[in-house]
């Protein structure tokens, strides 16, 4: 037994060392560094500051602009995106000739790294007519261009649809796990009992697929929270920072403008939310 | 039992060399000339980074190459081009070296970065290596922009010019008069008409913007010069009062109309002029010339920038080499640092790369900067060049400048948006003074 945990420790080793490194122990560092005043250029010369960082946080326009618009993403975008994955799921979860095209169809740009789709929707999204794919398409049904990515009002929603776009896949790929776990018998039962396609929906297939909807809105929730590639590549976090999130401000701070302990404050203030957020979703769906 | 050893072992071995792999993979991307120093104890390996600049990199590498050449048996220089993007990638990259101390010995930097990277002590000063006849040898403007607090930093690999180009076709439809010296340049107003009378749903009157980082405040500053507004107070400490100054407020406003009235593209591409989809071009650098035999349908023309005041202004700036802080044969990388920049260094990334070379003896016997366009790149050059504001802030002024112009491109009140620009930039001036106390 002893020799077999000394394995198991011995296996774990390398994924551990890791683990305490770039985690544990990152996260430790930033905690530390959020009370000084540590400019990423010249660490020898970070001083303790206190609290300072956290005060100049809540007056600071950018980060609380970046706090908002963290959230309305992802307000938005968890329904939007776990909805239209479960719609997709309920599309393909039938076992017709062909239905395998689909399923690879609906999860394809997940294959595509993000930076690359973004600059993509870059094109897509130009709002010039000559340029832009959606603009072109107005302009031939005779509708007025939309600066998409270039406007306030129409920047976020602008990359809050293509996200979801691009994220769907995945989430289809587990709910259809998920939907194919559940029995065939239940739904056999209920057809003799009488009941229809929506009573069906609601008492069979909604609780069947619970824990699996739990787990993907907790996970999109937390891939929302950390929007950065797409306002990173494609508006650099305006126009007048619309597309700012917490974790492009973070990275602004900490890497273009050096101020890592500002950063590391901005960081301390996103895990916290990040967790309160995740505990809170699992209380109110177990409560549920 | 044996077998059992041998399994322990063989499980031991894989996670060492996991573990191993993964230290590796640090220390291979570590670009320091410690790990190469051991290869051959009599020549010396230094390591030097530049930007992914496809106009210059043939030049850098024949360069590179000679002196490999020169020095054969004594000093071997390795080259990594790392890539820019369409904003501050190298700088990134610089940055987190800088904090993890895996510098290169000679680092390339883009001038006006100098200050900060001088300030925070991430290049050293190398005044002392540098001969009075090299010194003497230097554009005012190249030396001024490498100079911090007294000291020469660096020294540039090349200058930088925008020139305004145009399409001829289109201009001699029009019948536009073509300016022939800087006193004659367009005017603002005057280009904003003819983009006007150009502009069609197909080709955009004028491109602006060449990226969205760097390039905006080195496209736009000359016309804030020229307008008398200069960014920043002369020792750079201040904003209020410059970058929002009313003559600044009015020359965002000038620009702002060729966006909101659709006369050029928020997104241009990166060709936008090359392929015909823009009938002028107002910023870019002499570099981009040398490209034009790429695009056989361009019937391009250019001549001197537009001025936003009465008298034009050429902005100017470029690369530089310096030596880093992580370096530890400063003797050694200088050695490299002269032959990467001497005269007929700077002249060959001019003949090849089209760039201004940055030392006045290139230009002797030297004709093509005596001709068409160059010629014109080069008066603007020695006559007409304002170096971009020199600060120890120039990261956050860069980046928020460009992001400040671009929200008023899109519709941002100029004065507005300037304002908030002037209070963000003199606050990270007053936070750099104190973390430095």
């Amino acid at each position: 037994m002893r020799r077999k945990q000394h394995y198991a420790w011995f296996f774990i080793f390398p994924g551990l060392i890791l683990l305490l490194m770039f985690t544990v122990l990152a996260a430790i560092l930033a905690f530390c560094f959020s009370f000084m005043d540590f400019n990423l250029l010249r660490p020898q010369d970070a001083s303790f500051i206190g609290a300072d960082n956290y005060i100049r946080l809540f007056k600071d326009t950018s980060f609380l602009k970046a706090m908002k618009n963290t959230f309305y993403f992802a307000v938005i975008v968890v329904p939007y995106q776990v909805g239209l994955a479960f719609g997709l799921a309920l599309l393909v979860r039938e076992n017709v000739k062909g239905i395998g095209i689909f399923r690879s169809a609906y999860f394809s740009p997940l294959v595509t790294s993000m930076s690359v789709i973004a600059i993509l929707w870059t094109f897509i999204y130009n709002p010039n007519p000559t340029q832009g794919l959606l603009n072109a398409v107005f302009a031939k049904a005779g509708l007025p261009s939309c600066d998409f990515l270039r406007s306030a009002d129409t920047a976020m929603n602008s990359i809050i649809f293509m996200s979801g776009w691009h994220g769907a896949g995945y989430q289809m790929m587990i709910l259809l796990a998920g939907l194919q776990a559940i029995p065939e018998d239940l739904y056999e039962a209920a057809s003799i009992d009488g009941a229809g396609a929506i009573k069906k929906f609601v008492y069979i297939t909604v609780p069947g697929i619970k824990n699996v909807l739990v787990f993907v809105v907790m996970m999109t929730t937390i891939s929302a929270m950390k929007l950065f590639t797409q306002p990173y590549i494609m508006t650099n976090g305006g126009p007048k920072e619309s597309t700012m999130t917490l974790t492009y401000y973070l990275y602004r701070q900490g890497f273009q403008y050096r101020n890592m302990g500002y950063a590391s404050a901005v960081s301390v203030i996103f895990f916290v939310v990040v967790v309160g957020i995740s505990t809170g979703i699992k209380k109110i769906m177990k409560a549920r | 039992m044996i077998m059992k050893k041998r399994k322990s072992a063989l499980s031991f071995a894989l996670a060492a060399s996991m573990a191993l792999s993964l230290l590796g993979c640090g220390s291979g991307s570590t670009p320091s000339s410690e790990s190469a120093k051991d290869n051959s104890k009599s020549v010396k390996e230094l390591t030097m980074w530049y930007q992914e600049n496809r106009a210059m990199i043939p030049a850098i590498e024949q360069r590179v190459a000679d002196f490999n050449k020169t020095y054969e048996g004594q000093y071997h220089l390795n080259i990594e081009f790392i890539p820019r993007g369409s904003s501050y990638a190298y700088e990134d990259k610089v940055n987190s070296a800088a904090s993890a101390g895996i510098l290169p010995d000679l680092l390339a930097l883009d001038g006006p970065n100098l200050s900060n990277y001088a300030a925070n002590g991430i290049i050293i000063p190398i005044t002392d290596y540098i001969s009075d006849e090299s010194k003497e040898d230097m554009l005012p403007s190249s030396l001024l922009q490498n100079t911090y607090q007294n000291q020469i930093y660096a020294v540039s690999i090349n200058e930088a010019v925008s020139l305004f180009y145009y399409d001829k076709t289109i201009f001699e439809e029009h019948g536009f008069r073509i300016p022939e010296n800087p006193d004659d340049a367009y005017t603002l107003d005057e280009v904003y008409e003819m983009a006007k009378e150009v502009a069609t749903p197909e080709v955009a009157g004028i491109k602006i913007i060449m990226d969205k980082g760097e390039g905006l405040i080195y496209g736009l500053s000359p016309f804030f010069y020229s307008a008398d507004a200069p960014l920043l107070s002369e020792d750079g400490s201040k904003a209020e009062g410059y970058v929002n100054s009313p003559a600044s407020v009015e020359t965002a406003s000038v620009l702002q109309r060729f966006f909101t009235e659709k006369l050029a593209n928020i997104d241009p591409t990166p060709t936008e002029y090359q392929d015909g989809k823009a009938a002028m071009w107002i910023a870019g650098n002499t570099g981009v010339i040398k490209q034009f035999k790429d695009f056989p349908d361009l019937n391009w023309g250019a001549t001197y920038l537009p001025k936003a005041g009465d008298h034009m202004v050429s902005n100017c700036g470029s690369w530089t080499l310096g030596i880093s802080k992580d370096c530890k044969d400063p003797d050694s990388a200088y050695v490299a640092l002269e032959f990467m920049t001497n005269s007929d260094s700077t002249r060959l990334y001019g003949d090849l790369g089209g760039y201004p070379p940055a030392r006045k003896s290139a230009y002797e016997n030297n004709s093509l900067w005596d001709e068409y366009p160059y010629n014109m790149a080069k008066e603007q050059l020695f006559e007409a060049a304002i170096p971009r504001p020199k600060t120890p802030v120039y990261t956050v002024l860069s980046s928020k400048f460009a992001e400040t112009m671009l929200d008023i491109f899109t519709g941002s009140d100029p004065k507005e948006s300037l304002d908030a620009l002037a209070i963000y930039i003199d606050e990270e001036y007053a936070r750099f003074q104190s973390s430095m106390k």
